[in-house]
């Protein structure tokens, strides 16, 4: 929307968003839509990939412009 | 589809509903459900037998058998009637044409939520010579009334002084409450019916379940209520803001005739069909009447999240065989919730649904979203997505997702003020103006975003069931 104050995605590609629910996940998003489209092809396809990002959310996802509070992140019911 | 014995002075109406278009495959080719037959014809047929008249019902299951030779299957009627909502209103439309198309032809009568609200611009469109308004119970069978001695369309009076006796024939079809009728080169309008009370809608007959298919679809529908004592913004449901409960022992009379055709359906589901079951106040003795005699048959409801924290409700429907609850929740934030006018808070939806998981219900629960409301960002659309999968964690329910479309008749689809002939085909739902105008704020990156980040929670949230 031209003059919206608060613009929160689309920024010539660049990721600037932040994605939480009540203290149980918190991502922020500093990276490109292909960045992250790419990581999601590699979730996909890669069962190795896939096993190595559930053992260590954070880690992975630090890697492709993504910060997870690694306190809260995941927390077991 | 059969034929009823009928009165023999009485001639024959037929009733029928169209399928949907499937939109993927053309904008021709109908996608037939087999979740639930249309209610609206059979509640329609028993009424006009009960009148006398002879009814053939064709529900979406008959409708291309119908279109391979509509001809015959109006000969000798003296009326059809074609029930739509705006997702059926295309193929609705390519019956009416077909049977306008006719030489000798019936009256051709639209109703249901899209006509109702299109009156003038379904007339032009189609050649139906009359448009049923709101409810049809009362309506329809006075309008019949008012033709049935005239002989068909093409019969009538050709002149008379200045206006044609067709004409004026119209005219007094339409000084019916609820009826809008094709005069001329315009539409004349008549005054507004008022809903039918609860009392009415109890005096009605059982629905002509007889006339469903056997062995088609998965449900055998049954009606407590009509409409909500809520307006959310979104909802194009006729009935908002004024929520009508049918009297107990009329509801008791409709489950055991549901329940005794069961057999016809491909699931014995039985189906509310009311907008807001939970809203009745008899809720609790209907779901206790239910586990009493009818434990061993699935229920499909619909629920909102604040009436399930009434004391007994939960446990009621615990007792019953509740194969789905479906809970409106469409907003995943506190402000999304207060422009949508839903009525509830995130406390509220969090306490329902995890009563529901507490009682056992989990499974059946199937927590609907909405993204792409007016003013939404990705970011906004993802603090529901958000939201949803946080809770379905702990709640153990589905996940159902969608895009907010401007079906008409909703206040925010009214504010984009989109033109009737829109609705025309399906290919508004895909139309990228359409989808700005809805949407402004979510361009195709935005979407693209949404889309991204949601599979990416989908990850991380794999032990949530997420429909689709």
């Amino acid at each position: 929307v031209p003059g919206d104050p608060n613009p929160s995605v689309g920024d010539g590609g660049r990721l600037d968003l932040e994605v939480r629910e009540n203290g149980l996940v918190r991502l922020v998003f500093k990276t490109t839509l292909d960045r992250l489209a790419e990581l999601n092809r590699r979730l996909a396809e890669e069962a190795m990939f896939r096993q190595m990002f559930l053992a260590d959310p954070p880690a992975i996802l630090a890697r492709y412009g993504i910060t997870a509070d690694p306190v809260v992140f995941l927390r077991p019911l | 589809m059969v034929e009823s014995s009928r009165d023999p002075g009485r001639p024959k109406v037929v009733l029928l509903a169209a399928p949907r278009d499937q939109f993927e495959a053309g904008p021709a080719a109908e996608f037939v459900p087999r979740n639930a037959p249309t209610m609206a014809l059979y509640y329609l047929a028993a009424i006009l037998r009960q009148a006398g008249y002879g009814v053939e019902a064709i529900d979406t299951a008959g409708y291309r058998a119908f279109m391979l030779d509509p001809a015959a299957r109006v000969k000798d009627a003296l009326a059809v009637g074609l029930s739509a909502n705006t997702m059926t209103w295309p193929a609705t439309l390519r019956a009416a044409r077909a049977i306008a198309a006719l030489p000798d032809r019936p009256f051709i009568i639209l109703g249901g939520l899209h006509p109702t609200l299109f009156d003038e611009h379904v007339l032009e469109v189609s050649g139906a010579d009359f448009v049923v308004r709101g409810e049809g119970e009362v309506t329809l069978p006075a309008l019949l009334e008012s033709i049935a001695g005239e002989g068909r369309p093409e019969s009538w009076p050709a002149a008379g002084s200045g206006e044609t006796g067709r004409e004026s024939l119209m005219r007094r079809a339409a000084a019916i409450p609820g009826v809008t009728a094709r005069v001329g080169g315009g539409a004349v309008r008549g005054p507004d019916r008022l809903p039918l009370s609860p009392a009415q809608l109890g005096y009605m007959p059982l629905p002509a379940y007889d006339l469903i298919p056997t062995g088609f679809y998965a449900t055998i529908p049954v009606e407590a209520s009509r409409g909500c004592r809520f307006s959310c913004g979104f909802c194009s449901i006729a009935g908002r803001r004024g929520h009508r409960a049918i009297p107990f022992d009329s509801v008791v009379a409709r489950l055991r005739e549901a329940v005794r055709h069961r057999a016809r359906s491909t699931g014995g589901v039985l189906l509310f069909v009311d907008d807001c079951l939970t809203a009745c106040p008899d809720v609790i003795r209907i779901a206790e009447f239910i586990a009493a005699e009818f434990p061993k048959a699935p229920l499909a409801i619909e629920a909102r999240a604040d009436d399930l924290l009434q004391p007994g409700l939960v446990g009621a429907l615990a007792a019953c065989t509740v194969g789905v609850v479906q809970v409106g929740i469409e907003c995943g934030y506190k402000d999304g919730l207060r422009r949508v006018g839903k009525g509830v808070t995130l406390e509220t939806v969090e306490e329902a649904c995890l009563r529901l998981r507490d009682a056992g219900l989990a499974r059946a629960v199937n927590a609907a979203y909405i993204m792409g409301f007016p003013w939404e960002s990705a970011q906004e659309a993802l603090d529901t997505v958000c939201f949803a999968l946080a809770l379905g964690r702990r709640a153990g329910y589905l996940t159902q997702f969608a895009k907010w479309a401007p079906f008409p008749g909703s206040r925010f689809t009214d504010a984009l003020d989109l033109p009737p002939g829109v609705f025309d085909t399906l290919n508004w739902l895909m139309d990228e103006e359409v989808r700005a105008r809805a949407t402004p704020r979510m361009n195709p990156d935005e979407w693209k975003t949404v889309s991204e980040v949601t599979r990416l929670l989908k990850v991380l949230y794999s032990d949530v069931k997420v429909a689709g």
